[in-house]
């Protein structure tokens, strides 16, 4: 449990295998996978490229033979404007994964906001089914591993929070933010909550279980972004 | 980056465990005091006399800072839950550990004939101050243990005992090294 700030180094050199946008602002970016390299789906790593180290969930399942992570490239962000233009085959450094964002056999509704739908992804990659999962955006391009979701997840339902956002034909999600639905669809119940996503999304939702879903039992990992979804 | 995420504005917080509790439950009251006690051992680090155990024992606060925050870990988590699993307890290792730590530095020490009042050097009286927040701590571990359960608490208590040992040890071992008197008690 100990996680003494410096003490964990990207010890591990790997090559970039892909990447891949799956929106205006994020992409996946594929490594090779260090040997002995085992996690738990949820877990995170630092990835390390010229003397700049940032941490990123894995959006893959253990099983895989590559680590897949799913990056918002920010203008002028110190790491993801260099790994955004990186070329394939070029090296980066990777640390031993750590985190505690992983998931536990109970009643769970799954919530993220952006780039958090990376650790529900492993979660799906890994064979989690049968959980409620929101994903909130602003529109639907940003819907990235919708399709695999769609596949993977039963009760898979994107929330899109623009407001004007202009009414897509057979769009099946909800429109509004995931706090919104959370507060209109989810009866009352004891869940497990797994929130994922920017601080905003965090805070507000967490206030609401205390409120709407007393005796629930939350997990979040934050993330902090230049602006909020 | 904000570290503030506005969570706990409602009073309560998330355990390990997951579970939302108000903020002065038992729980959070006792790995809150661990958590300023590893907050005061980092200012005896800070403040520790220059010389040529300073590095030494350096490494040995931050190596019981490592442990404490283990044991916030351990107490913010409900018995019973799945996340029990994901924890470091103590070790017997630890505690043998520390009790080396206290054997070392007494054989450099004068035998103690009388009472001493805390104080001295700064480093020593911070000692002294972390000594008997150790004992807080202490004494929280089996509060909560009687009321609610505490995992791992035999060893958890059994190494704040020896902690607190340690840091009395540390307090006289700070004055010796930085010349200063042992205040005595002529009660």
């Amino acid at each position: 449990m100990a996680e003494i700030p410096g003490e964990r180094l990207p010890i591990h050199t790997v090559n970039v295998l892909r990447l891949t946008w799956l929106s205006d602002t994020v992409f996946e970016l594929v490594l090779g996978k260090p040997r002995n390299f085992t996690f738990h789906p949820g877990q995170k790593a630092l990835i390390e490229s010229g003397g700049i180290c940032r941490e990123y969930t894995l959006a893959s399942s253990a099983e895989e033979k590559e680590l897949a992570f799913c990056i918002r490239f920010i203008s002028k962000g110190a790491l993801s404007e260099k790994l955004a233009t990186i070329a394939v085959g070029d090296f980066v450094g990777i640390s031993d994964p750590y985190g505690f964002f992983v998931f536990r056999p109970g009643k769970a509704v799954f919530v993220a906001t952006g780039t958090g739908i990376a650790p529900f992804v492993a979660y799906a990659k890994s064979g989690v089914r049968g959980h409620l999962l929101l994903h909130g955006v602003r529109s639907e391009e940003e819907l990235y591993y919708r399709n695999l979701l769609q596949g993977a997840v039963e009760n898979y339902i994107p929330c899109l929070s623009e407001e004007n956002s202009h009414k897509e034909q057979n769009f099946t999600g909800f429109y509004g933010r995931v706090t919104e639905y959370l507060t209109m669809h989810l009866p009352g119940g004891r869940y497990d909550f797994y929130l994922c996503g920017n601080s905003a999304m965090i805070r507000d939702a967490t206030l609401l279980i205390d409120q709407k879903f007393p005796d629930c039992r939350v997990f979040s990992e934050s993330f902090f972004t230049a602006k909020t979804i | 980056m904000k570290i503030y995420t506005g969570t706990g504005d409602g009073g309560k917080t998330s355990l390990f465990s997951g579970e939302r509790l108000k903020k002065n439950s038992p729980r959070v009251e006792t790995y809150g005091e661990v958590d300023e006690l590893c907050s005061a051992i980092g200012i005896v680090a800070a403040v520790l006399p220059g010389c040529d155990k300073q590095e030494k024992l350096t490494d040995t606060l931050r190596r019981i800072q490592a442990d404490l925050f283990d044991i916030g870990a351990i107490l913010a988590t409900s018995p019973g839950s799945p996340e029990a699993d994901l924890l470091r307890p103590i070790s017997e290792e630890k505690i043998k550990w520390l009790e080396e730590n206290i054997d070392k530095i007494q054989a450099e020490l004068e035998e103690l004939h009388s009472f001493i009042l805390p104080g001295g050097h700064v480093s020593a009286a911070w000692a002294q101050l972390v000594r008997a927040i150790c004992r807080r701590v202490e004494r929280g571990i089996i509060t909560l243990e009687e009321s609610e359960g505490c995992l791992h608490s035999a060893l958890t208590i059994t190494y704040m005992n020896r902690l607190s040992d340690y840091f009395f040890v540390l307090a006289r071992y700070l004055n010796h090294l930085s010349g200063t008197a042992e205040i005595t008690w002529h009660g």
